[in-house]
């Protein structure tokens, strides 16, 4: 074998203290470098999985329908893997049903194949032939005449409201009839697990197109997965222009890209460079693996040096002998490979596992989280490629070559007899520094060294063994130094992170305690909620009020002379710290708008309350001149987001009583296909909020209006079938004295009386502060176990270090003993040198900590830097960080308790040979 | 044959007024199968002498010529491989490697060539220093003329042109001192070693056919002795 290899591999076995340390190193620098690696690389396969699942595998599609005499020219493209096909909406009018239509589009194999339609079979099977339909569970629960396997026979046509069609989607509107222009004959092969509100007046059914027999002669959306996606938008543009589709005015054909599936492969759109990011999963998993390495190198490489150190004489000796420098720095080199080797698998294979089991227990087997975007987590592949693996094996394979370099080349260059002395360069460079300094003097010119030095801040707090120890503590600085680092890394992680942490958490709760309602109910419904129900919900006790209403956020174009001057001077904006302001332009300034349509209670309340006189209020319920009134006030000086935007609480526009203002559809200036408009009359400015809490984004505007106006309103709106246009709001404010959860459940079962549970939803801000908690509270365990881990290396590192250094000073403790130091002198020195060794780190990371802390008071706007210290969980963490500095003490503690009882003759005879 | 020759041999520490010659200007040769025992005081630049001469440190100046090859300046790799084969260098504290076991000790400087050595040898090695039933042991297990004996097998591996010993028997009692110094008589006469030796021990100087004294870096006396 190697004798470098032969040479390292019995110094490992000979010095199991300082090979610990290395190996716990090394291993948890691979499992860290594998669990980000796995965390990257199964976020990419989670978010692809969900996108294929949830919005179908494919690249691009035409955003026109293609009629089907065109499909071919598609088809028969080499560059077309797959075509996707869903027909027009139809309708099929029903007799003696609650609902009066199946609404039915059908797919082709392709499309069942692709997209996620298949994964709402509930039971039965999911159609394979022409005619076939798989139809949703309502069909079933409010028909119980129908079951699976039924053949209906029924009128196919279009639902017609004023000689205008009906889009797909449109709720039940009074007028409306059926324009009959066929027959479909339907056969029920399987049940949709989906539900309709109340008021959608179909059920909703996929069927299958047969391409054994001709296409149905209807239009078709088309969806295309390609054969070399890397040239979807080269590919896209020419094949729309096949099929005579022409660009818009700005040169943009009608295609839209599954951009988010694309990006994932590192597909981007070429006229859009502002998206040439790269994916942020590379980022994070480059980024992330780059940090560990550096952070290890450091840490190792002081384990290194000590354990170089230790072995200095021996490979003087070598060296004197014949080895070459290149077999030193082999022998140093083939320690950490050999720790490696040990322990690198195990580290990868534990990230690996760490982050699979952090994922379910954080994330469960939920079907549906926030924190992963509703991806199926059952879905995820059970392992990495074992490419990945063996990078991240090469990661940590290379942070312990980079660590162990620097000291395997300083000892290469060593002459022998420095080495076999035990002399190093640096240390007579420091020697002639201190010649040179005039500290010391050689005794050859004459000169003397000064007889006492001042004493330092040990010696005055402990007496003479204070300053042995500082003495002795200094003289081995350099083998504490990973130690210090870790225990100082591990606290001021733990006070930092936590701390930030915190504050998120303390801002977010601060936040919602400024919402005006507490609680609030969303109803899917045209209709008003019955009154009935209303009278019940506001008998709930510790309700302090409850505001009925429906909202829509649309959009208004303005000048900029209609920008009001106060609001100009206060910076306009400009004021926006965040830069959000930034999508706002001055000179042609297009507003959001949220509109809001009150109850008649609520409306007539608001209008007393800002002293809205009674003809004004007559004008707004007008039907020939629709009316509304403007809150002239930017949506960030609301007191809940004022400390997050800090916007100034002025006038927003010009616009005075009488004025007259186009409310759009289009909720930002460049939107397209959302044309709906109406023109209104400003009957009333005021400065007040409805007391109604949305998103609230710092430079939207609020407009109110009654209930009946905003139904009416809604009609011009072109995406009528929006579910969200026809929510109801109740919206509900309770005291201090009303506990949430029984407020919500006590609600819950109130409207559980009037509507199906899939046309209601209660929320409370308790909700939102627990899924934001649960988020926190899982990073926070994250960097809690991280900050563990630091502490962890950092003791193996102290017990390594400190009797690593005990074990080589024996002499200089024997000298001291033989001298007349007591062993309780001795041990009174060691608990003094453990004292000094945490005290730095520990000051300097609980600066750092605190600095944190400071600093995250400040980024989270809301909470004060009492409150954030108060709400930190501080015996926890006062506990561990105490454990950590006293493993310290106790090694010290042990270790000096073995040399103070060592005998005094026999130990000097060994040491001095 | 000349196999030695030190040239205006110079070792300096420190500069200016700080600076200390440890050898000053030393002018010596020696001839193949030479055994000479170098003496002087503390601090007269004996063990400099010996570990320039051994290529394990570098002169501030002047010239050591080994078997007709300068050292000095020599590049470290190739001076390394110098030091395997053409030197065997013998401390007084033995520095054995304490993890490796007598044979692997012994079998050092080849298997940093990458070579073992002939077991004909090998055996003729160990048992003429007595250490063949010893070969599994580590250094520990060793008592200290055991140990030495290992060192000087160490040297004698390569039968290297030159041995060097500084104070090989300062750390042993004197059965061991002199069992050494048999052992040391036993490589010149019997593989015409050239041997320098630095010794305190009057006895053992006397051993030598020369003795060279040092003085505060200088070369002060060479004498043949009556052996």
């Amino acid at each position: 074998m190697n004798t470098s290899l032969t040479y390292a591999w019995s110094q490992l076995k000979a010095s199991k203290k300082s090979a610990l340390f290395l190996l716990l190193s090394i291993f948890l620098s691979s499992m860290l470098i594998a669990a980000v690696c796995t965390e990257a690389f199964l976020g990419w396969q989670r978010e692809g999985s969900y996108l294929r699942q949830k919005a179908g595998d494919y690249h691009a599609s035409l955003r026109e329908t293609i009629p089907r005499d065109s499909l071919p020219l598609i088809g028969e493209n080499p560059e077309v893997e797959a075509m996707l096909l869903q027909t027009d909406w139809e309708y099929l009018k029903l007799k003696d049903t609650k609902r009066a239509y199946i609404t039915i589009s059908r797919l082709n194999q392709e499309w069942w194949d692709s997209m996620p339609n298949k994964s709402l079979l509930k039971e039965g099977r999911i159609p394979q032939k022409n005619g076939e339909i798989m139809i949703n569970t309502q069909f079933f629960t409010e028909n119980t005449q129908y079951q699976v396997g039924d053949t209906l026979t029924l009128p196919a046509g279009m639902r017609v409201l004023d000689g205008k069609t009906l889009e797909y989607g449109t709720m039940g509107l009074p007028g409306e009839t059926f324009a009959p222009s066929g027959e479909m004959k339907v056969t029920i092969t399987g049940i949709m697990d989906m539900e309709g509100v109340s008021d959608y007046p179909c059920y909703t059914a996929y069927g299958y197109i047969d391409r054994s027999e001709p296409f149905p002669d209807t239009n078709y959306k088309v969806r295309l997965r390609l054969s070399h996606p890397r040239m979807a938008y080269e590919i896209m543009p020419q094949i729309a222009e096949n099929l005579n589709l022409h660009p818009d005015a700005d040169g943009a054909w009608p295609v839209s890209y599954h951009e988010n599936l694309l990006e994932l492969y590192g597909i981007k759109d070429p006229a859009q460079p502002e998206s040439s990011e790269p994916s942020p999963y590379l980022v994070f998993g480059i980024l992330g693996t780059l940090g560990v390495i550096l952070l290890f190198v450091i840490i190792i490489y002081n384990a290194f040096s000590v354990t170089a150190r230790s072995q200095l004489r021996q490979l003087g000796i070598l060296k004197s002998i014949g080895a070459s420098p290149g077999q030193i720095r082999a022998s140093v080199l083939w320690q950490g490979l050999l720790c490696a080797l040990l322990t690198v698998p195990a580290g990868i294979l534990c990230g690996f596992f760490l982050i699979k089991g952090l994922i379910w227990s954080v994330a469960g087997s939920r079907t549906s989280t926030d924190l992963y975007s509703g991806s199926d987590l059952t879905a995820i592949p059970a392992s990495v490629p074992w490419q990945l693996l063996l990078l991240c094996a090469a990661a940590a394979v290379l942070t312990v070559l980079l660590s162990a370099w620097g000291p395997a080349r300083r000892l290469a260059k060593l002459t022998p007899i420095e080495a076999v002395k035990e002399t190093s360069p640096a240390h007579r460079k420091e020697g002639i520094k201190k010649i040179k300094s005039g500290k010391i003097r050689s005794r050859k010119s004459g000169a003397k060294k000064p007889a006492f030095r001042k004493p330092r801040l040990a010696a005055r707090l402990f007496g003479y063994t204070g300053e042995l120890a500082e003495n002795t503590l200094n003289t081995g600085k350099k083998a504490y130094r990973a130690t210090s680092l870790c225990i100082g890394l591990c606290i001021t992680l733990m006070i930092g992170a936590v701390g930030m942490l915190s504050a998120a958490s303390l801002s977010n709760r601060i936040e919602l305690s400024y919402f005006w309602q507490n609680q609030k109910i969303m109803l899917s419904t045209v209709q008003d909620p019955p009154q009935e129900m209303l009278e019940e919900l506001k008998n709930l006790p510790g309700l302090k009020s409850q505001t009925v209403y429906r909202r829509v956020l649309s959009g208004i174009s303005l000048t900029k002379e209609q920008l009001h001057p106060d609001f100009i001077s206060a910076g306009g904006f400009a004021q926006e710290s965040q830069g959000l302001g930034d999508y706002y332009d001055e000179q042609t300034p297009f507003l959001p708008v949220m509109l809001v349509g009150l109850s008649p209670e609520d409306f007539a309340a608001y209008c007393e309350a800002n002293q809205i006189p009674p003809d004004v209020i007559q004008n707004i319920r007008d039907e020939q001149n629709p009316s509304v009134i403007l809150v002239n006030r930017p949506d960030g000086s609301r007191r809940a987001t004022w400390d997050k935007y800090q916007i100034a609480d002025t006038p927003y526009l010009s616009l005075l009583p009488g004025d007259r203002i186009d409310i759009t559809e289009k909720t930002s200036a460049d939107q397209e296909g959302a044309d709906g408009k109406n023109t209104v009359t400003i009957a009333a400015v005021t400065d007040t909020y409805a007391g109604i809490d949305d998103d609230a984004y710092p430079f939207n505007l609020e407009i109110l209006t009654t209930m009946d106006h905003y139904r009416h309103m809604m009609n011009s709106y072109t995406m009528q079938g929006t579910v969200d246009q026809y929510t109801c709001y109740i919206g509900q404010s309770f005291d201090e004295t009303a506990g949430l959860q029984e407020t919500k459940e006590q609600a819950e079962k109130i409207v559980s009386r009037w509507y199906g549970e899939q046309d209601y939803l209660v929320r409370t801000v308790q909700d939102e502060h627990t899924e934001f908690d649960e988020a926190i509270n899982a990073t926070k365990t994250l960097a809690v176990i991280f900050s563990l881990f630091m502490g962890v290396i950092g003791v193996s590192g102290a017990f390594s270090a400190v009797s690593g250094s005990i074990a080589a000073r024996r002499k200089q403790f024997v000298i001291l003993r033989s001298a007349g130091l007591s062993p309780e002198e001795l041990m009174r020195m060691f608990r003094i040198e453990s004292l000094l060794l945490i005290l730095t780190p520990a000051l300097i990371s609980a600066v750092l900590g605190l600095f944190t802390i400071l600093l995250s008071a400040k980024l989270f706007y809301y909470p004060t830097v009492t409150g954030l210290l108060a709400s930190m969980p501080w015996p926890l963490m006062l506990a561990l960080i105490f454990l950590i500095l006293g493993s310290v003490f106790v090694t010290y503690t042990l270790c000096g308790r073995i040399v103070s009882r060592e005998p005094i003759v026999e130990t000097l005879r060994k040491e001095l040979g | 044959m000349e196999i030695l020759k030190c040239k205006e041999l110079t070792k300096t520490y420190g500069t200016g007024e700080n600076a200390v010659h440890a050898l000053d200007h030393v002018n010596f040769r020696a001839d193949s199968g030479e055994f000479i025992a170098i003496v002087g005081a503390s601090g007269s630049g004996k063990s400099t002498l010996l570990h320039l001469i051994g290529g394990v440190d570098s002169p501030t100046s002047g010239q050591v010529i080994i078997d007709g090859t300068d050292i000095v300046g020599m590049p470290e790799r190739k001076l390394s491989v110098f030091r395997r084969r053409k030197v065997g260098l013998i401390y007084q504290f033995y520095n054995l490697i304490p993890t490796m076991n007598v044979l692997e000790n012994i079998m050092l400087p080849m298997r940093l060539d990458g070579r073992l050595p002939e077991k004909e040898e090998l055996a003729e090695l160990t048992d003429t220093l007595g250490l063949t039933d010893r070969l599994r042991a580590y250094p520990g297990e060793l008592s200290g003329g055991q140990q030495q004996r290992v060192a000087i097998a160490r040297s004698l591996i390569y039968r290297p042109a030159i041995l060097l010993a500084d104070e090989p028997t300062g750390n042993l009692d004197r059965k061991n001192s002199e069992e050494t110094m048999a052992l040391f008589r036993l490589c010149n006469q019997k593989y015409n070693q050239t041997i320098l030796l630095i010794t305190h021990d009057e006895n053992a100087a006397l051993q030598a056919g020369r003795i060279i004294t040092i003085e505060d870096g200088k070369l002060m006396k060479d004498e043949v002795t009556d052996r």
